[in-house]
């Protein structure tokens, strides 16, 4: 095995340099409109601690909200490795004074793969994260975005990260004709921005659990639990051009289920299209 | 006439302070850097919402008050705050928006009760569920722990016949370890965060049967030396299972009664300094026993806020660490933008 995963070794190493030259320049073609941007593959190729890291620290200003993006998960390790002991893992975390989040973490046999790009033999679907600044502000906020290698450390795998954006308070505006009361599952729908923000308050007099469901493909899902009169809100990101479709997968565990809610996006109606992000 | 001549040199050295700072440090270096309870106000008064005037003005306000502070002359200190509110106040939503006004001066009535001593902080609560980690079915009658990180404070709540449970009337916030037992022998832990500006925190904890690995190890900062009171975290991707403890007073940890399900992620943290680090291993039927040291690292380089989002300037106010590349971002991520 180990002189297997030597040969796929030097694949692993040349592919990805090799397809990343060709693609040198790519942004030259950037049509006018949107910000040119780029994603960047954090790898554990060559590195002594077989750990490839991204990471940036910054102080949070007043009218920071939230942190989105998205990641795929590339690796050699897939598919002669799969349900081994070489079982890369990547980690998105963020970090400041009180507050530490995992905001994404899986390795290669928690995945879900598909055939592969850059040179890596296989990727998984886009991993799409929000996480809550608010709280934060005039605190140092780390970033980091990590890929390690587990078994060995011949066969490298990547993180590809992408779309890092800072959602502002006042980018979100309350979408009319949505909101309203629930009393058990259910499921809120419509068009809306690239980002949408969920309100949920109990109206009850007992405690809930709740959990909401972005039923796209890989969709997150988020959980919490509220008390009374209480509130929490979940924020959910996509990518494309706004307005886009959207449809949430409301539940709940528990027998006392009575809450409102409210819908706040980046977009909504009245606004012109926005391809960009 | 020399009355008049007095009067005009006054004026022209009054005029040419606040041209002179501008010059030197566009006027705001004395503001940048305050320590708490000043800290919050004149980051806020940094903000590129606070239009200049009166943004260097109200910046020296926060300086001097916090120099009245340090010297204990609270009255002094407390004086610049109130001009402070009185020259937000007087903009009248010309230069300042009328909301972020109202939260400058919220700010700034905020730091006043600290210095006069009438500060009464909010109480907070951390609000949770326990659930079986196979059945996901509410767990009543389980003992809760809430420990503190930091200070080591802990509080206790017994959850209800719903799983849920609740811990009010906190003073005190960070980052803390959940411990559950429930009485049919099923254990859990949790980590969660409360944080100052918030009145309430949520956290989900599963409680299984012990299993019998363990994961030993000592935390260590960036020079070598054990940091004790750090959370440490293990990930199991493989199942979703998740055990958090915290160091000893020597930095060392134990997270005992761990299933052997496969690769983890470890990840170490510093409530105070917000210092992290992470490292892998596998515990295993096989292996049902390691050890894992942890390194934990503040950041070195600080950006005053988030910096090249789509890097389109390179790498620039990113920290690397092995093989970082940029592609265009079409070749990786399906969807379009309009811009590449």
């Amino acid at each position: 095995m180990d002189i297997m995963k030597k040969v796929t070794a030097k694949l692993s190493v040349l592919i990805p340099y090799t397809a990343v030259m060709l693609l040198a320049g790519a942004q030259d073609a950037a049509a006018a409109g949107c910000p040119v941007t780029q994603a960047a593959i954090v790898s554990n190729a060559g590195s002594q601690s077989a750990k490839g890291t991204l990471s940036q620290a910054f102080i949070v200003p007043p009218a920071y909200e939230q942190v989105s993006g998205r990641l795929r998960f590339l690796s050699n390790e897939w598919p002669q490795y799969y349900g081994t002991e070489y079982n890369d893992t990547y980690l998105a975390r963020l970090t400041a004074p009180g507050k530490v989040e995992i905001i994404a973490s899986g390795n290669v046999n928690s995945s879900t793969w598909s055939s592969g790009l850059l040179g890596y033999n296989g990727a998984t679907p886009e991993i799409t994260y929000n996480t809550d600044l608010s709280g934060l502000v005039g605190k140092t906020v780390q970033l980091a975005y990590e890929v390690q290698d587990v078994g060995d450390t011949i066969v490298d795998s990547a993180l590809a990260v992408d779309a890092v954006q800072i959602l502002r308070t006042e980018q979100f505006v309350p979408v009319e004709g949505q909101g309203g009361a629930l009393t058990g599952d259910a499921t809120i729908s419509g068009s809306f921005g690239q980002a949408v923000k969920l309100t949920f308050t109990n109206q009850n007099i007992l405690g809930t659990t709740i959990a909401v469901k972005d039923t796209s493909p890989f969709g997150q899902t988020k959980e919490s639990i509220i008390l009374p009169q209480q509130s929490v809100t979940f924020t959910f990101s996509s990518f494309g051009e706004e307005p886009m479709g959207w449809n949430f997968d409301v539940s709940t565990n528990s027998d006392a289920f009575v809450v409102s809610y409210g819908v706040e996006s980046t977009w909504t109606d009245g606004m012109p299209p926005n391809p960009c992000y | 006439m020399l009355r008049l001549f007095v009067l005009f040199a006054s004026l022209l050295s009054i005029s040419l302070i606040p041209i002179q700072t501008h010059a030197s440090n566009n006027g705001t270096a004395a503001c940048e850097t305050l320590p708490e309870p000043f800290q919050q106000l004149a980051i806020m008064t940094l903000d590129p919402a606070v239009g200049n005037p009166p943004q260097v003005g109200l910046c020296h306000r926060v300086a001097n008050a916090e120099k009245h502070y340090a010297k204990e002359a609270d009255d002094k200190a407390i004086q610049e705050l109130e001009k402070y509110i009185a020259g937000v106040g007087k903009r009248g939503g010309k230069f300042v928006g009328e909301s972020y006004a109202a939260a400058l001066i919220s700010e700034a009535e905020r730091v006043i009760s600290i210095i006069s001593g009438n500060f009464e902080p909010e109480t907070m609560a951390i609000n949770g569920g326990v659930f079986g980690f196979n059945d996901k079915a509410p767990v009543g009658g389980a003992i809760v722990n809430v420990s503190f990180i930091e200070s080591g404070s802990t509080f206790t709540a017994t959850t209800a016949s719903d799983g849920l449970f609740s811990i009010s009337d906190l003073t005190e916030a960070g980052v803390y370890v959940i411990d559950v037992t429930t009485q049919d022998g099923r254990t859990g832990s949790a980590q969660g965060s409360l944080l100052e500006t918030e009145n309430s925190s949520s956290v989900l904890v599963t409680v299984d049967l012990a299993g019998s690995g363990a994961i030993y190890g000592t935390v260590y900062d960036e020079s070598g030396q054990s940091v004790p009171a750090a959370l440490v975290t293990a990930i199991f991707p493989d199942t979703d299972r998740k055990y958090s403890t915290t160091s000893s007073s020597d930095g060392s940890f134990a997270l005992m009664n761990v299933h052997g399900d496969g690769t983890l992620i470890l990840v170490g943290f510093k409530n105070d300094t917000g210092a992290s680090g992470s490292t892998t291993g596998v515990l295993s039927s096989y292996s049902s026993q390691i050890t894992r040291n942890l390194t934990i690292n503040a950041p070195q380089t600080v950006n005053a806020e988030f910096l090249n989002s789509g890097f389109e300037n390179g790498l620039e106010g990113w920290s690397t660490e092995g093989s970082v590349i940029l592609i265009d971002r079409n070749l990786v991520f399906t969807t379009p933008n309009s811009g590449n």
